[in-house]
C-alpha cells in the first residue's frame, strides 16, 4: 500500500473517530441549544432591572458560554481516551484498523467541536436577537483586551483545548492507579513551586505584562505538553493504563519541565538588564553632588517593565535597583546631599528592604540594612554620609538610623497630594520639609517650611516638628526654595517674588511681561528666571537680593530649559524653537557664560537632563541626545560622548 | 495479496516473544507459527500469558523482547496496516455501550477495504440479535455473537478470538462456534483462538498449543497429540517406575491409585506395546490439557 493510501486511510479512520464522538455525546450538543434559551429569558425575570435588555442578555449568554464550555471541556478531557482506557473499552479501537494517532486526534477533534459547538449554540439566540454583541462595554468584562466576539470565540477556543487536555493528563495520571501518581504529585509541586519564585521575581521588579505574557506561554506550553503527553500515551502506551499512564507523565513532565526552564530563563533575560539594555532614556535623576546618576528607561521585548538603575556617569559601573511604581518614577535611589552614598529600596517577600551603596568606593556593592517598609514611601531623604533616612509613609513622617535599623522619629504627617513637597536634610542631620498646600479652586497656595530634629535625647522615637514659616501667595505656580533653606522664590501672576522663610519679608518683586517658566537659585546665591515672551525666551539674572544684574534674549526659541552649572557663572541649557515642550526631540544644547553673556553652541538634538544641579553634580553636563542616548559633555573642551552607548538607529 | 505475503511460512509467526510487568515475566520465550488455513488453539490456565499473548498480536502491547509477525508484519509497528485483514473478538466485548449494533456497523465499514453487509446483517438475523438496541443492553451471549459478526464482516484472512465464550451459556457457545465452522468451511480463513472450553475448541481446532506459566509447553496438531497422549492403568501394586516399558512411553503424570497406578504418556503410537495387564484409553483434548498443565492432578478433570 503506498503511503498517499495509508495517509488516506488514516484520515479516514480519524474522520470516523471524530464523527462517532460527536454522535455519541449529541446530547450534550442539544443541552446547549437549551441553555442558549437561558439569557432569552432573563430581561423578562421579575427583579431584572436594566437600561439595556440587550445587554443583559448578552452578558448572560456570554456568561453561560464561558461556563458551558468550561465544564463541557472539563468533561470530556477527562473522560474521552482516560475513561475508555480505565473502562478498558479503548481496546474496541486499536482491534480495528485505526492507526494511534488518528484515535488520539479524533477523540480530541471530536471533544472540541463537541466543545465549540455548545458555546456557539449557547451564544446563538442571543445573537439572533441582536447581532451586535460588544464584549468590551459588557458590564462583566470591564476593560478586558477581548473586545470583539471573533478574538473571543479564538480566545475561548484555545482556553477550551488547554482545558480538555490538561484534563485528559489529569484524569489518565489518577485513572490509572499507579504508584507513578506520587511522582506526578512531587513534579508538580516542583514545576509550580519553581514557575511561582520565578514570576514572584517579575512581579517585584514590576514586570506585570511580562508575567503576564510568560504566564499566558506557560499555559500554550502546558496545553503543547498535554497534547504530546496524549499523542505518545495512545500511541505507543495504547490500551495498557499503567504504561500509558508512565508515557504520558515522562513527556508531559519533561515538557512542562522544559517549559519551566524556559520560562525562568525568560524571566531572567527579562530582569537582567544592563543600561545598555535600554530603548530610551525614560527618567534620569541627577545626584546633588557627584557622577552617580539614577536612570530609568523602557527596554525592548519586556512589555512595560522600565528597569532603573543607579549609573556612574564617570565609570560606567551601574547597579540595577528596585524599580518603583512608574507614577513615583523620581522616588528612587536617594542621594545623600553630599553625594556619598545612595539608598534605595528591593521587593522582597510580602515588604521593601532598603539597600544602601557607598559610592566613594570603586568597589562598593549594595549593602542590606535593617530598614524594611510594608509598601513604597510617598518621599525618601538621605542624611550626609547615609547615616539616617527619612520616609513618609502611612502618613506618618520617620527619621531612621540606617547603621541600627532603629527608628529615631516619627511623627504623624498627612501625605502630600501636592507636586511641590520635599523632604531633605541639612547639614547638620535636621530634616527640612517643604510643601506647598493647594487653597480651594487653586485661588490661594500657602508655602510651608518645616524642620524635624530628631537628635535630642528625649524625643527619641517621636521627634519634634518645627515650622520655620508660611508664606501665602494667591494663583502661584512656580516655587523654588534656595540652598540654604532661608529664602523661597516664586511666580505669582505676572509678578516674580522673593522671600526671607522665617521672617515672610518680601525681599524683591519684580513685574514680567510674559509668563514665567522657570527659577534657579544658582551656587553663588544669585538667580536665574526663565521668561517665556511671545516669539522668544529671556533669561534674567538676579542678585541674591532679586535685583536685576543682566538679561540673556533668545530670539525665536519657544523654549528654554537650564541645565545647571558645569563651572560657577557656566551654564548649559537647551533650547527648541517649535514643538511640544514635552518632547525630546528638536532641542539645541549650549554652553552660556554669565558674566560675559557669551554662548557656546553644542550642538543639535541635545536636551539638557540636569535639573538645574550645581557644578558639585554631574547633572549640568548631561544632555539627552534624541530620547535616545545620554550624553556627557567636557566643559573644558566642549565635547560631548556618549556614555550608554545607546546611539544606535 | 502481494508475492512477499504468500511467501511466508504462517500466517501467525511468534519468535521468542517475552513479556514482563514490573519484576514478572508473563511470557517467557514463546515462539510458533500458524500456517494459512489452520485454526490454533492457545490453551493455559488463568494467568498463564494468553492475553499477553493475544495483546502482543493485535499490536496492543510492545513486548520486552522477541516479536510478534501477522501477515508477515511486525504487529507492533504495522497495527493498523495489519488489522485491515484481520477480524478480532475481545475477550470482554468493548463496543461503545450507547451505540446501537448498526451504528457500530457502519463505523466499522468505513474502517476496512471490504465489508460483507449482507454477511452480516444475515448472522445478526440468524443469532437473532436485533440491530437497533444500544450494545450496552445486550445480553453478554449476544455481545459475543455482535463481536463475532463484526469479525467476520470484514472477510478477514485471519480472526483472533480472545477466550469468545467466555461466560456463555452452553447454547450461546455453541452458537459460537457453529458460525465459525460455517465460515471456515466457506472461506478457509485462518483462526487463532484462545479458550477454555476445550471441549468446544477440540471440535474445530486443527492445532494446539498450551501455555505454562508464560512458557509454551505444547505446540503440535491436534491429532498427533491425540495420538501419542494415552492413558494406561495398572491393576499391579509397587512403584510406578518398577514397571516395565513406562518410562520409554514418555509418562507425564503418574499417580497411584487405591485398586493400581494411573499414568499418562506421551509417547504412544500405534506400534507401542502396552504392558502386561494395562488398560489403554485416549484422551480428550481436556484430559491432555490438565495432564500438560497439572501433571500431579494424573489428567483428571
Amino acid at each position: 500500500m503506498s503511503s498517499a493510501m495509508a495517509m488516506s486511510a488514516a484520515m479516514k479512520g480519524f474522520w470516523s473517530v471524530l464523527c462517532r464522538e460527536v454522535v455519541e455525546r449529541r446530547l450534550l450538543l442539544l443541552a446547549a441549544a437549551l441553555m442558549g434559551l437561558v439569557p432569552l429569558a432573563v430581561p423578562l425575570l421579575p427583579g431584572v432591572t436594566a437600561p439595556d435588555p440587550g445587554e443583559v442578555r448578552a452578558g448572560t449568554a456570554l456568561a453561560l458560554c464561558l461556563v458551558v464550555t468550561t465544564v463541557v471541556a472539563l468533561t470530556l478531557g477527562s473522560t474521552v481516551i482516560a475513561g475508555d482506557l480505565s473502562e478498558r473499552r479503548l481496546g474496541f479501537y486499536f482491534s480495528r484498523p485505526l492507526a494511534g494517532w488518528a484515535i488520539w486526534a479524533g477523540k480530541l477533534a471530536g471533544a472540541a467541536v463537541l466543545c465549540m459547538g455548545a458555546a456557539a449554540l449557547v451564544l446563538l439566540p442571543a445573537l439572533l436577537l441582536d447581532p451586535r454583541i460588544e464584549i468590551g462595554t459588557s458590564w462583566w468584562m470591564g476593560d478586558a483586551w477581548i473586545r470583539d466576539l471573533p478574538t473571543f470565540f479564538i480566545a475561548l477556543a484555545i482556553g477550551a483545548a488547554i482545558l480538555v487536555l490538561a484534563a485528559h493528563v489529569a484524569s489518565t495520571m489518577v485513572r490509572s492507579r499507579s504508584s507513578w501518581i506520587l511522582l506526578d504529585l512531587a513534579a508538580a509541586f516542583t514545576v509550580a513551586a519553581w514557575v511561582w519564585s520565578e514570576r514572584q521575581l517579575l512581579l517585584r521588579q514590576g514586570a506585570y505584562t511580562a508575567s503576564v505574557r510568560g504566564l499566558a506561554g506557560l499555559l500554550l506550553c502546558l496545553g503543547a505538553a498535554s497534547l504530546a503527553a496524549g499523542a505518545v500515551q495512545v500511541t505507543r502506551g495504547r490500551t495498557d493504563p499503567r504504561r500509558g499512564h508512565r508515557l504520558l507523565s515522562l513527556t508531559f513532565w519533561s515538557g512542562m519541565g522544559l517549559a519551566a526552564l524556559s520560562f525562568a530563563a525568560y524571566t531572567h533575560w527579562v530582569i537582567d538588564v544592563t543600561p545598555r539594555d535600554l530603548l530610551r532614556v525614560g527618567s534620569l535623576l541627577p545626584p546633588p553632588s557627584g557622577t552617580w546618576i539614577g536612570l530609568r528607561g523602557p527596554t525592548a521585548g519586556r512589555g512595560d517593565y522600565a528597569p532603573a538603575f543607579l549609573f556612574d556617569t564617570a565609570s560606567g559601573r551601574s547597579f540595577r535597583i528596585g524599580a518603583p511604581p512608574l507614577y513615583w518614577w523620581w522616588l528612587q535611589p536617594v542621594f545623600s546631599p553630599d553625594g556619598t552614598r545612595a539608598a534605595w529600596l528591593e521587593a522582597a517577600g510580602d515588604g521593601l528592604d532598603l539597600k544602601i551603596l557607598d559610592l566613594t568606593r570603586p568597589d562598593a556593592r549594595a549593602a542590606a540594612t535593617r530598614i524594611s517598609f510594608d509598601t513604597w514611601p510617598s518621599r525618601m531623604a538621605l542624611a550626609p554620609g547615609g547615616t539616617r533616612l527619612a520616609a513618609l509613609v502611612h502618613s506618618s513622617l520617620t527619621v531612621t538610623d540606617v547603621a541600627t535599623g532603629r527608628l529615631l522619629s516619627a511623627v504623624p504627617f498627612p501625605e502630600p497630594d501636592e507636586d511641590f513637597f520635599s523632604l531633605r536634610f541639612t547639614p547638620e542631620g535636621r530634616l527640612r520639609i517643604d510643601e506647598r498646600l493647594r487653597g480651594a479652586g487653586l485661588r490661594i497656595s500657602r508655602f510651608t517650611a518645616m524642620e524635624l530634629d530628631p537628635a535630642g535625647p528625649e524625643d527619641r522615637g517621636r521627634g519634634r516638628l518645627t515650622l520655620l514659616g508660611t508664606i501665602e501667595s494667591p494663583e502661584t505656580k512656580t516655587w523654588i526654595v534656595s540652598r540654604d533653606g532661608e529664602r523661597v522664590a516664586l511666580c505669582s501672576g505676572p509678578f516674580f517674588r522673593l522671600f526671607d522663610i522665617r521672617t515672610r519679608t518680601l525681599l524683591a518683586e519684580l513685574r514680567l511681561q510674559g509668563e514665567p517658566a522657570e527659577i534657579t537659585f544658582l551656587s553663588d546665591d544669585r538667580l536665574l528666571l526663565n521668561e517665556r515672551l511671545p516669539g522668544s525666551v529671556m533669561l534674567h539674572l538676579l542678585d541674591r537680593d532679586g535685583g536685576e544684574l543682566r538679561r540673556f534674549p533668545f530670539l525665536q526659541a519657544t523654549r528654554v530649559i537650564i541645565g545647571g552649572e558645569v563651572a560657577p557663572g557656566r551654564l548649559t541649557l537647551a533650547t527648541r524653537t517649535s514643538g511640544s515642550s514635552l518632547s525630546l526631540k528638536g532641542w539645541t544644547g549650549f554652553l552660556l557664560d554669565l558674566d560675559n553673556g557669551s554662548t557656546t553652541l553644542l550642538g543639535p538634538s541635545l536636551a539638557a537632563a540636569g535639573r538645574a544641579t550645581g557644578p558639585e553634580s554631574v547633572g549640568p553636563r548631561l544632555f539627552l541626545a534624541g530620547e535616545r542616548d545620554l550624553m556627557l559633555l567636557d566643559p573644558a573642551t566642549g565635547r560631548l560622548r556618549s556614555v550608554l552607548g545607546l546611539d544606535r538607529d | 495479496m502481494s508475492l512477499i505475503e504468500g511467501l511466508i511460512e504462517g500466517l501467525i509467526e511468534v519468535g521468542g516473544l517475552t513479556v514482563r510487568y514490573g519484576g514478572r515475566t508473563a511470557l517467557d520465550d514463546v515462539s510458533f507459527a500458524v500456517p494459512e488455513g489452520a485454526v490454533y488453539a492457545l490453551l493455559g490456565r488463568n494467568g498463564a500469558g494468553k492475553s499477553s499473548l493475544v495483546r502482543c498480536l493485535l499490536g496492543a502491547q510492545q513486548p520486552a523482547a522477541g516479536t510478534a509477525r501477522l501477515l508477515g508484519r511486525d504487529s507492533w509497528r504495522e497495527r493498523a496496516r495489519i488489522l485491515r485483514d484481520v477480524g478480532v473478538v475481545a475477550e470482554e466485548p468493548d463496543a461503545p455501550p450507547a451505540m446501537t449494533v448498526r451504528q457500530i456497523a457502519r463505523f466499522c465499514s468505513r474502517l476496512y477495504p471490504r465489508w460483507d453487509a449482507a454477511g452480516l446483517e444475515e448472522r445478526l438475523r440468524r443469532f437473532g440479535v436485533p440491530a437497533d438496541i444500544p450494545f450496552g443492553r445486550l445480553s453478554k451471549g449476544q455481545k459475543g455473537q455482535v463481536s463475532l459478526s463484526l469479525a467476520l464482516a470484514p472477510v478477514p484472512r485471519l480472526v483472533l478470538l480472545d477466550d469468545p465464550t467466555l461466560g456463555l451459556d452452553p447454547l450461546a457457545r455453541r452458537a459460537v462456534f457453529e458460525e465459525l465452522i460455517v465460515d471456515l468451511a466457506d472461506r478457509g480463513t485462518t483462526v487463532f483462538l484462545t479458550s477454555h472450553d476445550l471441549a468446544g475448541v477440540e471440535g474445530i481446532a486443527d492445532h494446539v498449543g498450551v501455555l505454562r506459566e508464560g512458557r509454551l509447553v505444547l505446540n503440535e496438531d491436534l491429532e498427533s497429540v491425540k495420538q501419542r497422549f494415552r492413558r494406561i492403568r495398572f491393576a499391579a501394586a509397587g512403584a510406578a517406575g518398577d514397571l516395565p516399558g513406562l518410562a520409554e512411553l514418555a509418562p507425564v503424570a503418574v499417580a497411584s491409585r487405591g485398586w493400581g497406578v494411573e499414568a499418562v504418556v506421551t509417547r504412544w503410537n500405534e506400534e507401542s506395546l502396552a504392558p502386561r495387564g494395562a488398560e489403554v484409553s485416549a484422551l480428550t483434548l481436556e484430559e491432555i490439557f490438565l495432564a500438560v498443565v497439572d501433571p500431579a492432578a494424573g489428567g483428571q478433570p
